[in-house]
């Protein structure tokens, strides 16, 4: 029997290796919209239950991770190195995400302004012409707070920074929510807004809990009651964060496993979609450690043909760099998870002598900014507060392609986005611009050392062009990077001798280097909105006498110094006629 | 709680961060502390009893590995020739609190002396486990106590407590009547 079952196994991990090998190449142009915005009936609500959530992804979650046969043998199967990961389901064939109902490609296809920074999805500003109407106050969650109707008749859910932590909740949910937006995710509009309290007023329809379990009509009291634990500014007035109301009918959250049984549009296991594996990465940048299922909405929302389809949100971003909504974040979080028995069976059996890197806090310097630094951070080991299916399944290559969007980010890009958190006291804006610089590049080494960081991959005239990220993120100097490339047929089989290109060795082995600056096509390619790119782009001259009407591809590794070669980046591209090519597939090695 | 700011965050007022830190689980300083008892009841029931108790806290390599020992003596001392000590009165040793490793007032006698070392290590926010060595050993009268009396138990329990008190611990003892002697316990030993 457990012989049979050794066979089984053995089998399986060859099938699944096997089924992976070969490029699949087509001239079917690259998929960069996933239809999934047709018209459906508006699915039941999802109920969230809280207690639930954080159970069963703490413990059930965990344990019949383990009883899973496809999961356990497949990290076997990787453990042994006989068994690639699964890889996600909802890339393309460059290897990228396609815009759907969950993503937008942004900031990293087409940078964004400093201005499209700032605004993200749109500011949340309540118009204050005329009274605010409180239609509902905000009792259950981490922060204080009201939903109010303004003068134009928009609505808005107002939250409060707790007492003894002015300007960190705020600020941490509007320069999250600014990075998510860039990044591609849907989120609400939020804003830091100041505002006389003398324009709220109570609507007849606002109700408050009683103890016994019911509701009754708000009054004064109840709303002073809110009130008298914010703290004023100087001149009066109160601080707090406004999200706008998403338009649509909510109909309850999205977990980050499985599909929803009634959204037809909803084909991809959530586990294995990019997007959600490589959020990951992005949360790692930002701490933002609640990133679970209790912080997302789905939002039955009318489409552009006037269909109705679900759009995932991502909400809640009060959780994110040094705060914790009610108070700082604690030192663990982000290092483990809230219960982790990894690191409970490790501290039992070690006596105490495992000593946590983040164990002894760090002073916080700015109180504003909360519990947020570098010096335990690892970006290879970031979890968030409860473990997160998607997250788990993060492969080195969703890893990078979540990287590569935190790269994108300049520190002027990132000082423009802190701006929006309105601190008062610049000093901690401007060590939080560092701490997110600084973290960055720290994700940037750990991801572009697991898979090689070439991208950007255009095919025109005569050469094959790409960037070097980590050279674009100044993690590798460029007269220190070499690449070795080699020929490839449609099979993916070597056809030339390998070649080795390097700044000081150019003329040697005949090819030329061409600054990005030189090509405005290449940039119109890789930048719709025009925002240039402080990077150069590498061209390698495509070989005289190529076939027509082939596929042909190039294997490319990187090099620092004398280092080791990188693990390799396939690119094919099809070649119709002498200087006209199609780009068609980029496999990426890790 | 382990893991928390330096002490604990606990009130927050004045843009100010109020902390304290836990009388019920130490890391630093020590106990002494001295017990008189009279006890008098029927015509030949009359003793003394005496508990001398000092405990020394310190902590070994980080915050949180905490090195804790204990010395107890208990002593019934009878008030004239005719006086007895009630059986059920006198000292013990075995059980959750004493002498870990024996089955509660497994040594009974009319002095006790216990020395107890434990460390006391982390493993989540409000998880502790520990380490103890207990000797003891029960006698009438001073002169009877010799190193070579002593009783041994040694063991390992994890402890759980909230935020202001111990909740509750699972220990296992062994000693040479014991091979595992499973105990809970509701309270901070020492």
């Amino acid at each position: 029997m457990m012989k049979n079952t050794a066979i089984a196994l053995i089998a399986l991990l060859g099938f699944i290796g096997a089924a992976d090998a070969g490029p699949r190449l087509t001239t079917a142009p690259i998929k960069w919209f996933d239809a999934d915005d047709r018209d459906i009936p508006e699915p039941a609500e999802i109920v969230e239950n809280q207690v639930w959530d954080i159970a069963d992804h703490t413990f059930f979650f965990q344990v019949g991770k383990l009883l899973d046969l496809g999961w356990t043998a497949r990290r076997v199967g990787n453990i042994l190195n006989i068994a690639p990961p699964r890889q996600a389901d909802d890339v393309n064939a460059l290897d990228e995400v396609p815009n759907s109902s969950w993503y937008t490609n942004r900031h990293f296809l087409y940078p964004m302004t400093v201005e499209e920074l700032k605004e993200g999805p749109g500011f949340a500003r309540p118009d204050d012409s005329g009274p605010w109407e409180i239609v509902a106050g905000k009792f259950e969650g981490g922060t204080a707070g009201f939903t109010i109707k303004d003068a134009a008749g928009a609505y808005f859910l107002l939250k409060f920074d707790s007492e003894g932590n002015n300007e960190m909740g705020s600020a941490a949910e509007v320069i999250a929510t600014k990075a998510l937006h860039a990044a591609g995710y849907n989120v609400p509009r939020n804003s830091v807004v100041y505002f006389d309290p003398a324009l709220l007023v109570i609507g007849p329809k606002a109700k408050v809990p009683t103890a016994d379990g019911g509701k009754r009509p708000m009054v004064e009291a109840d709303m002073q009651a809110i009130l008298d634990n914010i703290i004023p500014q100087a001149d009066g007035r109160l601080r707090c964060v406004a999200s706008k109301f998403l338009s649509g009918a909510l109909v309850g959250i999205f977990n980050y496993h499985g599909r929803r049984k009634d959204d037809a549009n909803d084909r991809v296991d959530h586990e294995h979609r990019r997007e959600l594996r490589g959020l990951r990465v992005i949360g790692s940048w930002m701490n933002d450690a609640d990133r679970r299922a209790a912080n997302t909405l789905d939002i039955h929302v009318e489409g552009a043909d006037g269909g109705r389809y679900v759009k995932h949100y991502l909400i809640d971003m009060g959780s994110a760099l040094g705060s914790n909504n009610l108070m700082p974040h604690m030192p663990k979080y982000g290092n483990e998870y809230v219960w982790d028995p990894r690191t409970i069976l490790l501290s039992i059996v070690s006596l105490g002598f495992y000593r946590k890197g983040w164990e002894e806090p760090l002073p916080m310097e700015f109180p504003e900014i909360g519990y947020f630094e570098n010096e335990t951070f690892r970006a290879d080991g970031w979890v968030p507060t409860y473990p997160n299916p998607a997250f788990e399944r993060c492969t080195n290559r969703d890893g990078y392609w979540g990287a590569k969007i935190v790269m994108s980010f300049t520190d002027e890009d990132i000082a423009a986005m802190v701006s929006m958190g309105q601190y008062s006291n610049p000093a901690a804006a401007r060590e939080l611009t560092r701490l997110l610089g600084e973290r960055r590049d720290m994700i940037g080494r750990h991801w572009f050392a697991r898979v090689n960081p070439l991208d950007h991959f255009s095919v025109q005239g005569g050469a094959l062009g790409f960037t070097d990220l980590a050279v674009e993120g100044g993690l590798e100097k460029a007269d220190e990077s070499s690449y070795r490339f080699q020929l490839l047929d449609g099979e993916g089989k070597a056809v030339e001798s390998e070649k080795v290109l390097a700044s000081g060795d150019l003329e040697a082995v005949g090819i030329d280097m061409i600054a990005a600056g030189a090509s405005e096509e290449l940039h119109r390619t890789v930048s719709v909105k025009g925002r240039p790119r402080s990077t150069r782009t590498l061209f390698l001259p495509l070989p005289e006498g190529l076939e027509r009407e082939e596929f042909h591809g190039y294997e490319i590794r990187t090099r620092r110094s004398r280092g080791k070669w990188s693990k390799q980046t396939r690119v094919y591209f099809y070649k119709w006629e002498d200087g006209r090519q199609q780009l068609v597939r980029v496999e990426r090695e890790e | 709680m382990n893991y928390q700011f330096p002490g604990r965050v606990l009130l927050l007022a004045d843009d100010r961060y109020y902390s304290f830190r836990d009388i019920a689980y130490a890391e630093r300083g020590g106990l002494l502390q001295a017990e008189l008892d009279l006890i008098t009841g029927s015509a030949d029931v009359s003793f003394l009893r005496i508990g001398v108790e000092a405990q020394r806290f310190f902590t070994l390599f980080w915050r949180n590995r905490i090195m804790a020992l204990r010395a107890r003596l208990d002593k019934a001392h009878r008030l004239g020739d005719e006086g007895i000590v009630p059986y059920a009165e006198m000292p013990t040793l075995g059980g959750g609190q004493r002498l870990r490793g024996y089955k509660r007032g497994r040594f009974r006698g009319e002095g006790a002396l216990l020395l107890s070392a434990e460390y006391r290590y982390p493993i989540w926010d409000s998880w502790n486990a520990y380490l103890f060595w207990d000797e003891g050993q029960v006698f009438d009268e001073f002169d009877q106590v010799e190193a070579g009396e002593f009783r041994s138990s040694f063991g390992a329990g994890i402890t759980l407590r909230t935020e202001k008190a111990f909740l509750i611990g699972l220990r296992v003892g062994h000693s040479e009547e014991e091979k595992a002697l499973v105990g809970f316990s509701l309270e901070q030993e020492f």
